[in-house]
């Protein structure tokens, strides 16, 4: 088995005819981590890895294995794993260690398969590029000199490289599938509420959500089976209703939105080709009317922030993490936060803080929510006739890490991933090009329709 | 600059040098600029209240664990501690 390029029924092969063990295949996967040092994927492997492999083998040994017993999973920094170091790629969080697990995580413990190590990202998931990590930006394994993006892009990037055959990350605005777009992998945002959020570092709590990545749609599949479900943690669990409708074979395409100002002529052409490609399959094509589409940037960049100034407000130096140190308390506070916050996680709870403010709370926050309401109605009937609504995932290929973007620049790289976020709908990223810098095509669905969207990104990948 | 955002950098308790200052604020301005497009976005389609199901989503208050579970390990990450009591500096 060449472990650079396995899948999950590659290694499950390879483990339960016994021509490897579980530490065999741990071992590929750290002399790959070090292989691609350079690349600035892995913050650092788990300590107690060694138990992990145990476990997993004595399940193989017992014959009690599931899919993914003893297949390496790198996780991303804003996920907690019980007793190892978790810090959303943070100074503030320098040193701290999980009490618990995320429940994503004891699911993939009791299946045996062996979380790897924490995977950099952007300072509490704000970014495109993970240039906002206090560790250092992800470079790209296809071109060194350009971004992995973000903000997961260390997971997109651990896939990418081969170091792990999947990773977890988290999608708040395009956080999965903007960086596997970039980096030539698979990554879902599951439906919002789908998969339970307890034990990840909260950055907007009505969009976060938490997704695998991974080399094929069957992996990717495999794990969302595993780590979906509703538990008493997580509020809003199974908040949207499951309802089954029939496939039609029609794709909705939203009106004029190639002809935006950010898209480039590669990604028109290879979005294009695609879609000729699945006509040629018998697919059709329709064209959508979303007129609230192009406004998402607006409604996100005030809810996000908003909720995000409210979530981080936690983080002042009293139960976990650095402490500045000021003479009373208040100005502990403030040198904690002052001292330990990158520019990126500053600007947003400044602006969150600024939306929330007395006077202007209905002006921003009140009008982007009932704003978000009115798109998610549009998608809704938008997604009437379709299957599914199909974008490409991002305006442009991965950027160089010396392109200098101002934060308005840096916000337009997620204008086709937001919408997915805003209106809780899943949506899948998929390659569409190959032998090139990676593109890739997404698929958003109606609430709870995962199995649709593995269908065509399946589809996708029979093309291509 | 605008005295609301002033007062909303010094709300979100984060202490700056005078030049981190400038540049947090004017960064700040240029978005919040960019955001007030919302405000062309015509509502009178809408009706009523926002029927978001995603805002204010409660659950019953109940205890989940058993008293003193977790307390020994989230000690343990305090930054200073004194007994069973995270330790800080004087309020006033």
């Amino acid at each position: 088995m060449n472990y650079k390029d396995a899948t999950i029924s590659d290694i499950r092969d390879a483990l339960d005819s016994k021509s490897m063990s579980v530490s065999q295949v741990v071992n590929e996967a750290l002399q790959q981590i070090k292989k691609t040092e350079e690349l600035n994927i892995f913050i650092d492997k788990y300590e107690k890895l060694d138990g992990y492999i145990k476990n997993a083998e004595e399940m193989i040994e017992k014959g009690t294995q599931g899919k993914l017993t003893g297949v390496p999973i790198a996780i991303k920094d804003n996920i907690c794993v019980e007793d190892e170091k978790v810090s959303a790629a943070s100074k503030i969080l320098e040193g701290f260690k999980s009490p618990y697990d995320a429940t994503v995580i004891q699911k993939l413990k009791n299946e045996g398969a062996i979380p790897i190590g924490r995977v950099n990202m952007d300072e509490f998931a704000m970014g495109s590029s993970t240039i906002n990590s206090s560790y250092g930006t992800t470079k790209n394994p296809f071109d060194k000199e350009r971004v992995s993006g973000g903000s997961s892009g260390g997971s997109a990037a651990s896939v990418s490289s081969g170091c792990t055959p999947l990773s977890l990350g988290s999608d708040t605005g395009g956080s999965i599938r903007q960086p596997a777009s970039f980096c030539g992998v698979v990554g879902l945002k599951p439906t919002y509420g789908s998969v339970s959020r307890h034990g990840l570092i909260a950055l907007s709590s009505s969009l976060d959500v938490i997704g695998p990545i991974g080399k094929s749609v069957d992996d990717v599949e495999t794990v969302f089976n595993i780590i979906e479900g509703v538990d008493l943690f997580d509020s809003v669990g199974g908040i949207f209703p499951k309802k089954n409708i029939e496939k039609k074979k029609v794709i909705g395409i939203p009106k004029g939105i190639l002809e935006w100002g950010e898209v480039k002529e590669i990604v028109k052409k290879t979005f294009n080709e695609t879609v000729e490609k699945m006509k040629e399959s018998g697919y059709e094509v329709k064209e959508v009317d979303i007129p609230l589409m192009n406004e998402s940037v607006s409604i996100y960049y005030i809810i996000q922030p908003a909720e995000a100034s409210s979530n981080l407000a936690r983080f002042d130096g009293v139960r976990y993490g650095k402490r500045g140190d000021g003479e009373d308390l208040f100005e502990t506070y403030i040198k904690t936060r002052g001292e330990n916050f990158g520019d990126e996680v500053s600007r947003r709870i400044v602006l969150g803080t600024y939306v929330l403010s007395a006077g202007y709370f209905d002006a921003y926050y009140k009008k982007a929510v009932d704003v978000r309401s009115l798109l998610s109605k549009q998608f809704d009937s938008a997604l009437k006739d379709v299957d599914v609504i199909a974008l490409p995932t991002t305006p442009d290929v991965a950027f160089k890490e010396t392109d200098k973007k101002t934060p308005l620049e840096m916000y337009a790289e997620d204008i086709f991933t937001l919408q997915a976020n805003l209106t809780g709908m899943p949506s899948i990223s998929v390659p569409m090009n190959k032998n090139e810098l990676p593109l890739g095509i997404q698929f958003i669905g109606r609430h709870n329709s995962e199995k649709t969207l593995f269908d065509y990104g399946r589809l996708v990948e029979s093309l291509v | 600059m605008d005295k609301n955002l002033e007062r909303a950098i010094s709300l979100s308790l984060i202490k700056k040098t005078d030049s981190d200052f400038k540049k947090l604020s004017s960064d700040v301005e240029a978005v919040i600029e960019y955001v007030n497009r919302i405000q062309n976005v015509d509502l009178t389609e809408k009706v009523g209240e926002s029927d978001d199901k995603r805002i204010n989503v409660m659950r019953e208050d109940t205890v989940s664990f058993s008293g003193n579970e977790f307390s020994d390990r989230m000690l343990k990450q305090g930054p200073s501690v004194f007994g069973r009591f995270f330790k800080v500096k004087k309020i006033l």
